[in-house]
């Protein structure tokens, strides 16, 4: 989910941690890996997706597709997940919260319909590379195989987006932030 | 690193912010844009369209096949 409200953890207002700060800090760890690896791995996906809606040679569109089939299932799928936890948990433990301010809550929307669309074209890569790896598949068949270029495009440019949020965090609270803060404020007396 | 946005104190809630409408408003467009190629393509999308397309080359495959 890209950085997200965790990369706070350092911050003077955050709340008593629920884990200790040696476990946030792996977590952190662990989600930024993940979130930056998943956009890297897109990239080279893209690359084989690239090769299947332009390349007319059988061989190499054959092993494009098998290297996709295991890309998504072996390597983006894994990293989206771990990125998606990683990221809630964190922010649990967090003043940013994961429905106060509207850039974490559009990155978190974003990054669940991201996963959705890609777990939903993971099975039918995995269809498609099966096909592509069965020696029986004629050629001209193989090469007719649709690309999930469209999807993959539009996922490079979610993620992105995502990126820029985090970076970038655009204030902004939503009404239930608005009322946490208040009623924060009215709590401490001010 | 950014700490979280203190907003002003004021007992009105603020208005949605600028950039999330216009965020709303370039996601409608894109919406519409891929309902509009959908309706131009032949209203089918997804991967039950991809999942059929697969399933009947593999049946054709097969059949070849005996």
């Amino acid at each position: 989910m890209g950085r997200l409200p965790w990369l706070d953890v350092h911050g003077p207002r955050r709340v008593a941690p629920a884990v200790a700060p040696g476990v946030r800090k792996l977590m952190l760890a662990v989600h930024l890996t993940s979130s930056v690896g998943w956009l890297g791995l897109l990239v080279a996906y893209i690359v084989l997706d690239l090769t299947v809606a332009t390349n007319s040679d059988p061989q190499l569109v054959r092993a494009a597709w098998m290297g996709m089939g295991l890309l998504i299932s072996s390597a983006i799928v894994p990293f989206a997940v771990t990125s998606l936890l990683t990221g809630i948990a964190i922010a649990a433990g967090t003043r940013w919260g994961l429905f106060r301010h509207w850039w974490v809550l559009i990155s978190l929307l974003l990054t669940v319909f991201a996963l959705l669309v890609l777990l939903s074209e993971a099975g039918v890569v995995a269809r498609s590379a099966s096909i592509a790896a069965d020696p029986a598949t004629a050629p001209e068949s193989l090469l007719a195989l649709p690309s999930t270029l469209p999807h993959s495009l539009g996922g490079l440019v979610v993620l992105l987006a995502i990126q820029t949020l985090n970076v970038y965090k655009p204030r902004g609270l939503t009404p239930y932030g608005w009322r946490k803060e208040h009623a924060d404020r009215a709590s401490r007396g001010l | 690193m950014a700490q979280p946005n203190r907003e002003p104190a004021t007992e009105n809630r603020p208005s949605t912010p600028r950039w999330v409408k216009a965020l709303a408003l370039a996601a409608a467009v894109v919406v519409a844009v891929v309902v509009v190629v959908m309706l131009l393509a032949g209203g089918e999308h997804g991967p039950s369209r991809h999942g059929a397309w697969v399933d009947s080359l593999g049946s054709t495959s097969t059949a070849r096949d005996a």
